[in-house]
């Protein structure tokens, strides 16, 4: 269960350059079901899910993960957390040039202390699971976009978060690419992980992926769908 | 445990990795760094052998050396002051040393005549040093005439030539008969260049020395440990210019180094703020890059101590002869050991490996503590 209560970000705060990209959410995500984040860009979709996600603290309010507050965690707790709990698939797939595809699944996963065959073993699964088996020695400035997308999902899983956060995940594919990817979402929906996605993409609310669909407007949630009910409550 | 040693060694293959991916830049830095440490390890090993051997030549040089001074300049010593010392209490042997200057016009170089204590050449026969030897041209058998004191030409057969071991202070060295030097300076019999002492007793050199300026008050007495302190001081004085010209090119290298290590582009700032996303801490990303600086300034310093072992003692140092040996026309060749000296070694590694670590890590460690949310907004 995730929970958001008041929670506001604020970027460059006290500068002439201040700017809120989230103010005042209230928001409830249950456990195994699969929550889209829809809005204009600027709508503060992306800063939401790094609050989710732990990757930036709120400049008020709290972020609690099962019950527990980790908006006030130390980094060391709130990281160990972050790469055990979440997989993030970010925007621009945010791969590093120069390294493999399997160098770079294998990456959320080097400061776990994991043995590096299990590790290795996994990566070599998940890249077999993702259609990818045989690109796993290329470095990634030489795949496609889809594959790129498909890597990024695979990094994403290498630690098996209960947690999968996409962030605009059919931004850069075509609509083919974009089914294969919310195909794989779905898949990763029915193995009982929660799956939040960012989006203004239509073909993500055509998927039938979704289960609940929260609006959002200049950093509010200015609607949230059937499974938001607490949201709404507290609205 | 074992998660530590999983954790380090995940970290160095991320690093190896790294570092493969820029290639050029890396491997531009190694050399850099390399050559550096090369020179440095170069000077400070040449330094010290030279030092080391100055002192083993030393450790066999007579306790006190006495000369006579007229108006504050050497003199001849008379045979009457060997008496005068054989009586001190402490002293095993004393002897009087025929030695002198001679300037070569033919080379523009300056020999040393000496007439060695044991086994002298027979007169008009004489051993001269490897390096007056190769500077000469000359071979045993061969006559090598010089001019005596009066302008006559005075010729000396050649019957040896010195063993390159003791090169560095035989260089020049002439050994003749100590009846050919008197005729070839002018030097009246019963005088002497100066006199040697050797002491019974180490300890007792110091009272030794007083004792036979009590004797003899017009005398001036050095001790071996006297001439032991000037060779280093030259020595020393030799190697301190020589690294006061490589602080320049280390200034440089710290500049090259800070650029190439610590000048972070946006896209390692992309890189860190991905890695810190996808659930590094800011320790782990430090770690990484430490095991980075790590790897290329131990290799950078291995290879440059190695290479700078090879230019010493078996390349015999061609780059710093000049300027450490000092500037000479008859330049000794001879074989420095070869010594491992940890607290050198430890300097060295100090002085440039250390500052390129820091160099490396500070800018990092600052995009390090940046939100991992700033990859979410690119």
């Amino acid at each position: 269960m995730i929970e958001l209560l008041q929670v506001s970000k604020t970027y460059n705060a006290g500068r002439v350059n201040e700017f809120s990209a989230v103010r005042e959410v209230d928001l409830l995500i249950e456990p195994g079901r699969a929550t889209a984040l829809r809005g204009p860009s600027g709508s503060g979709k992306t800063t939401l899910l790094g609050l989710i996600g732990g990757l930036t603290r709120p400049s008020s309010g709290r972020v609690r993960l099962d019950g527990r507050d980790i908006s006030a965690l130390p980094e060391r707790f709130l990281t160990e957390l972050r790469r055990a709990t979440f997989g993030f698939v970010f925007q621009q797939f945010q791969l590093i040039r120069g390294l493999s595809v399997l160098e770079n699944v294998m990456l959320p996963a080097t400061p776990s202390g994991r043995p590096y065959r299990e590790v290795r073993a996994r990566a070599l699964r998940l890249l077999d699971d993702l259609g990818l088996a045989g690109r796993a020695e290329v470095k990634t400035q030489w795949l496609s976009g889809g594959e790129a997308q498909r890597v990024a999902i695979a990094r994403a899983l290498i630690n098996d978060p209960k947690v999968i956060l996409a962030d605009e995940p059919t931004a850069h594919l075509d609509s083919d690419l974009s089914r294969q990817i919310l195909a794989i979402l779905a898949d990763l929906r029915a193995q009982g992980r929660t799956l939040i996605v960012s989006s203004h993409d239509p073909l993500v609310f055509e998927a039938g992926l979704v289960e609940c669909v929260i609006d959002m407007r200049d950093g509010r949630i200015c609607s949230a769908g059937a499974s938001a009910g607490p949201v709404m409550e507290r609205l | 445990m074992n998660n530590w040693i999983e954790k380090q060694r995940a970290l160095i293959d991320f690093s190896v990795a790294n570092l493969g991916r820029r290639r050029g830049r890396n491997l531009g830095l190694f050399l850099a760094y390399t050559l550096l440490v090369f020179l440095l390890a170069s000077v400070v090993l040449y330094g010290d052998a030279l030092r080391r051997e100055a002192r083993l030549l030393l450790a066999d040089a007579p306790e006190l050396v006495v000369q006579r001074l007229t108006a504050g300049r050497h003199d001849l010593a008379p045979e009457g002051w060997l008496e005068k010392l054989r009586g001190l209490r402490g002293v095993r042997s004393v002897e009087g040393r025929l030695w002198g200057y001679y300037f070569d016009p033919a080379v523009a170089a300056n020999y040393t005549l000496l007439v060695p204590s044991e086994a002298p050449p027979a007169p008009g026969q004489m051993v001269i040093g490897a390096a007056l030897a190769r500077a000469r041209g000359l071979a045993v058998g061969d006559v090598l005439s010089l001019r005596s004191f009066d302008g006559k030409p005075y010729a000396f057969t050649l019957v040896g030539v010195l063993d390159a071991d003791s090169e560095l202070v035989s260089a020049d060295l002439m050994l003749v008969n100590g009846v050919d030097f008197r005729a070839f300076f002018g030097v009246e019999p019963g005088l002497f260049t100066d006199l040697v002492l050797r002491v019974a007793n180490p300890s007792e050199v110091r009272k030794l020395a007083e004792k036979v300026l009590e004797r003899l008050p017009g005398a001036r007495v050095i001790a071996r440990e006297e001439m032991r302190r000037s060779y280093e001081a030259a020595f020393n004085w030799r190697q301190g210019v020589l690294l006061t010209f490589l602080s320049t090119l280390m200034a440089a290298f710290a500049l090259l180094a800070w650029d190439k290590a610590s000048g972070l582009s946006a896209e390692e700032r992309r890189e860190i703020g991905i890695l810190k996303a996808v659930g590094w801490e800011t320790g782990d990303v430090l770690r990484m890059k430490l095991w980075e600086g790590a790897l290329v300034s131990l290799c950078a310093f291995l290879a440059g101590y190695v290479l700078a072992w090879l230019h010493v003692f078996y390349a015999d140092a061609p780059l710093f002869t000049a300027v450490l040996k000092g500037w000479s026309v008859l330049y000794p060749r001879f074989a420095l050991t070869p010594q491992v000296d940890v607290a050198q070694i430890a300097t060295l590694f100090f002085l440039t490996v250390l500052p390129f670590v820091a160099a490396t890590v500070v800018p990092v460690w600052r995009a390090a503590t940046l939100d991992p949310d700033e990859v979410m907004r690119e």
